[in-house]
């Protein structure tokens, strides 16, 4: 009952919102390329769907930052697995990652388009590297964190260095991982925008910067609708695979407000 | 009735489970002292034998456990299990400890399947084993379930089916009841004993609690503070099986009263 009414009430609420929005751009005469009214800006979704020019675009931006994400956490997953597992690996390769933690890695997007192209894969590796971090760290973090008695348990049982690892330190893992994962879901599509933003011949971010040297404001905001729908989708799938894959974890079901960056 | 001091171990057969000779650990402590947790200790336990240690916290009773699992090598000394030289973790030892330390991921029966999944053995035989298990620990129909679905005790009970799912002939057990509440701890106690006189295992028993040792042991050890040595070993005349209602007993009472003046003469003993 109070749901409904809840329901009921932010309806309402978002109306007000768009009503006082809409009235005070066109009341104060605010021009459209600075504050377009949220009708020009639904106008402006319909007229880019329709025509099947958004959805050419959405398909080159969604399938860099899917391909992004997915490298950049297996490869974040692995490479952590290492340096939690090898102690000569982690002293190699610690300093680096020291040194690329702190770096804002977004910077680095002009440098993969000069090297890979305006292609996909300038945005791919963009989006993977923001990836990879998060999903390194967590995954080391996760596997260091198995429960010393658990250890001691294992190990009287005769257990081998693997089977702790399989049976023990990858469980106790996945928590962590899957926090990585939220995170890096998030941040491959900001790798892949700026990617597009530095050079690209498709995807939303080039969109957003031809219809900026256009000043078409309400095309931009209407972009920006799309990016975070799929924001939302890409986030709403990854809490549904943690929730499966995590269905022992008591925490898991207390957050189901979320994580967002 | 007089108390009497043990002349070692006892048993049908007489063999020694478990041989320990001039053990000693010392841990490592980078930039301080090093602790002797452990110095020069002996024991003896004899096949099928329950024996039970106390001592003041910190003696090193978990240290000579972890020993004798496996999990760590001691300094000096040796320790035989069956007549052989005790190098790394033995399959034919069981261990519970404290905490159930159970597997959140995995369910009740596949819990108490963990060593088989380790040691690699017949999982389709093991199962039924399991089960059976389940049921001598009084958890039939909860296989399917979460460790998180579970009450401390119960949760206890899956610890100790998993450390027999493998029919270790020795079970070392580190203050397997020390969470819990005294009314659970005393039904766990009545079920170890019957448990333990179904199956014949030798036990080596770490606790804190004096009632209980002197309930379910054939001896008593008692261990000075750190660095810990055996400074008693008391046999338990009570007769077998015994009922909850001999804790009442002037005898129970006084092997109670006479480890306990022992312990405090020593420092104390928590708990
Ligand atoms: N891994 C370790 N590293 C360094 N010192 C340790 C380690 N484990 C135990 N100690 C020290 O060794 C001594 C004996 O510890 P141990 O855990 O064996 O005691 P305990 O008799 O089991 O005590 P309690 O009854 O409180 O469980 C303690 O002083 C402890 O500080
Ligand atoms: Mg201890």
């Amino acid at each position: 009952m109070s749901k409904v009414k809840d329901t009921a009430i932010s309806i309402a609420f978002f109306a007000f919102t768009m009503g006082a929005w809409e009235l005070s751009t066109r009341a104060f005469n605010v021009p459209s390329y600075v504050l377009p009214p949220p009708s020009a800006i639904a106008m402006a979704l319909y007229r880019g769907l329709s025509s099947g020019l958004y959805i050419r675009h959405l398909g080159f931006t969604l399938q860099a930052t899917l391909t992004g994400f997915v490298l950049g956490s297996i490869l974040g997953i692995v490479l952590g697995a290492l340096v939690a597992s090898y102690r000569y690996f982690e002293m190699l390769v610690y300093p680096y990652i020291i040194m690329f933690k702190s770096m804002p890695k977004v910077a680095l997007a002009p440098l993969f388009v000069l090297w890979l192209g305006l292609g996909i894969w300038s945005k791919i590796v963009s989006a993977a590297i923001l990836c990879f971090f998060p999903l390194m760290i967590n995954t080391i973090a996760g596997l260091r964190s198995a429960d010393e008695d658990r250890i001691s348990l294992m190990k009287s049982l005769g257990a081998s260095r693997f089977q702790i690892f399989l049976h023990l330190r990858l469980p106790s893992a996945l928590p962590f991982i899957m926090a990585g994962l939220e995170l890096a879901v998030v941040l491959s599509l900001i790798g892949t925008i700026v990617a597009e933003f530095v050079g690209a011949r498709a995807g939303l971010g080039t969109l957003i910067q031809n219809m900026s040297s256009n000043m078409d404001g309400a095309g931009q905001f209407s972009v920006l609708v799309l990016l975070s729908a799929i924001g939302l989708t890409m986030n709403y799938a990854v809490r549904r695979l943690k929730k499966w894959v995590l269905f022992w974890d008591p925490s898991t079901r207390t957050d189901e407000s979320g994580a967002s960056i | 009735m007089a108390i009497e001091h043990s002349g070692g171990p006892a048993g049908a057969s007489g063999a020694s489970a478990i041989s320990i000779k001039g053990l000693l650990k010392r841990y490592k402590a980078a930039g301080r002292e090093d602790i002797l947790a452990l110095d020069r200790t002996d024991i003896e336990l004899a096949e099928g034998e329950f024996v039970a240690l106390v001592g003041p916290s910190g003696c090193g009773k978990s240290t000579l456990l972890k020993i004798l699992a496996g999990i760590q090598p001691p300094s000096e000394g040796e320790a035989l299990i069956k007549g052989e030289r005790l190098t790394g973790p033995r399959p034919d030892v069981g261990v519970v400890l404290q905490s159930p330390v159970l597997f959140p991921w995995r369910t009740i029966l596949k819990n108490v399947m963990l060593p088989v999944d380790v040691l690699r053995l017949d999982k389709r035989r093991y199962r039924s084993v399991a089960l059976e298990l389940l049921k001598l620990v009084q958890l039939e129909g909860f296989e399917g379930r979460y460790p998180r679905e579970l009450s401390g005790g119960m949760q206890q009970r899956v610890a100790i089916a998993r450390s027999l799912i493998n029919d270790p002939s020795l079970l070392l057990m580190d203050e397997p009841f020390g969470a819990l509440d005294a009314m659970t701890r005393e039904r766990m106690n009545a079920e170890l004993q019957r448990i333990w006189m179904e199956r014949r295992k030798t036990v080596l028993l770490i606790t804190h609690s004096i009632p209980e040792a002197v309930f379910l042991a054939d001896r008593v050890l008692v261990m000075s503070p750190r660095p810990g040595r055996i400074i008693e070993d008391i046999r338990v005349d009570l007769e077998r099986p015994r009922p909850m209602s001999i804790m009442g007993s002037a005898d129970f009472a006084r092997y109670v009263g006479h480890l306990r003046g022992l312990l405090h003469a020593e420092g104390g003993i928590d708990g």
